[in-house]
């Protein structure tokens, strides 16, 4: 999954939104790192309906243009949660191996002004 | 509508029509709303990340991959098996000049001494062999799935191409015309092919380790054919010559092997990709085949070469069409976006 992928399915978690909801969304949550064009946006929405992980939610016309809403589907939610679950395990091994570092790292000058 | 609307949906057309039909209306919207409160007088256009992530879009609705409807699918899937097939012949020609160099070295069999490559020549022979190397691994990395790589060798290789095209023209003029051209063109576009239809959407190629060799032992069959063949036909009456020499050529023999896979393709119905994949093929050998440079030119069998350039060039351009509309045919016209319409709720 895409980080666009991911972002769009995670902006579609607490609610529907629609295409510009989706993209500020996903700029809030990536903290203003990742801003979708409108073509990019709309190539991750294809593929994310075409798997079944997003689905139409409603309609609306808004100062006379078309406005569509998105949600997450079962399937979605699966797969986000699948994704979420890979994430967390890559972080936590992340952690191990930076905090194993540090103690390395706070070890070596202890024995070196021990030696000293 | 604003004028920035109006520039937003020029700019859509490069959509497919079937994929603006349910999309325009809500990328419209969607693309107003980020460009906020916006007037006629400010003169402004749709930026270029804008523009270019509409492109994006257009090359992948058109040239589809995983999810894409059946026909945007099938193109996708054609692109991509020319792409394999067009560096297949670059990697292929590659291996026959490093064949065609190995001679004018001297290392192989013996050539008349006035065309064995002599001290200033070897860098650029060396330099002519790398630069076909190149395709041979742009090949073979697709051949492994390693579609980045052969991406960023792929473009090399055409960079290299051009620039040494570019140099050898400026040294010798002469050579400027339409084969050159045609050559080129051939050389470019499985490059675009590769670039544009292995997009992230793209089905996951397979990795196969004996295909990377398939451009050797092309080349190998090739050459045993040269070796064969050739000194029969040079023997020949010259007229014969004229009429024979563009079928022994690599051109010749792509061309040959084209009209006979299009026409198995076609009466057994083969899979539209592939038909499609044959029919691009066709394009380039077309190009190459028109025979422009030899319009009135004079010379004993130069117009016999030129006579059977030009029916193969039109046997090609039939085969083309005709492979074109049998897939056409296979595939189901109406095409929707994926997802959209689908679990709408009142």
């Amino acid at each position: 999954m895409t980080e666009p992928m991911f972002l769009a399915l995670t902006a579609l978690v607490d609610e529907p939104r629609h295409g510009y909801g989706i993209v500020q969304e996903v700029e809030r949550l990536s903290e203003g790192k990742v801003q979708l064009k409108i073509g990019t946006l709309y190539g991750v929405l294809d593929r994310l309906a075409a798997e079944g992980l997003v689905e139409l939610d409603r309609e609306e016309v808004q100062s006379g243009r078309l406005r569509r809403y998105y949600r997450l589907t079962d399937s979605g939610e699966h797969a986000l949660q699948s994704e979420v679950s890979r994430l967390a395990g890559t972080l936590q091994t992340a952690t191990e191996r930076l905090s194993a570092r540090r103690g390395a790292v706070a070890v070596r000058p202890s024995i070196a002004g021990g030696a000293a | 509508m604003s004028l920035l609307e109006q520039r937003y949906r020029f700019v859509l057309r490069m959509l497919p029509a079937s994929y603006r039909a349910e999309r325009e209306e809500e990328m419209v919207d969607a693309f107003l709303d980020a460009a906020g409160d916006v007037r006629d007088e400010d003169n402004l256009r749709p930026g270029l990340p804008e523009v270019a992530s509409v492109a994006g879009l257009a090359v992948r609705t058109r040239i589809g991959g995983l999810g894409a409807p059946p026909r945007a699918r099938a193109t996708g899937d054609a692109v991509r098996l020319f792409a394999l097939l067009g560096l297949g012949y670059l990697a292929a020609l590659a291996w026959d000049n490093v064949a065609a160099e190995l001679v004018l070295f001297g290392l192989v069999r013996a050539a008349p001494d006035e065309y064995l490559v002599t001290g200033e020549q070897w860098a650029w022979a060396l330099l002519w062999i790398a630069q076909g190397l190149v395709w041979a691994a742009a090949f073979a990395m697709l051949a492994l799935a390693r579609v980045r790589p052969a991406k960023v060798l792929a473009v090399t290789g055409l960079a290299a191409s051009v620039l040494m095209y570019a140099v050898l023209g400026v040294m010798t003029p002469e050579i400027l015309g339409w084969g050159l051209l045609g050559f080129l063109f051939a050389t470019a576009l499985p490059v675009v092919a590769l670039l544009s239809a292995y997009h992230a959407d793209a089905p996951p190629v397979r990795p196969s380790a004996p295909l990377t060799a398939a451009p050797l032992g092309v080349a190998a069959l090739y050459q045993a054919l040269a070796l064969t063949v050739g000194p029969r036909v040079a023997g020949s009456p010259v007229e014969s010559v004229g009429w024979l020499a563009p079928w022994l050529d690599p051109q010749g023999v792509t061309i040959a092997a084209l009209l006979v896979a299009g026409t198995v393709c076609l009466t057994r119905h083969a899979n539209p990709s592939l038909l499609l994949a044959l029919a691009i093929a066709a394009v380039p050998m077309i190009v190459l085949r028109a025979p422009f440079d030899y319009l009135g030119a004079q010379g004993d069998g130069v117009q016999a070469m030129a006579l059977t350039m030009l029916a193969q060039a039109a046997v090609l351009a039939v085969l083309a069409v005709a492979l074109t509309v049998a897939a056409m045919r296979a595939l189901p016209r109406v095409e929707g976006v994926p997802g959209v319409g689908q679990g709408r709720s009142a």
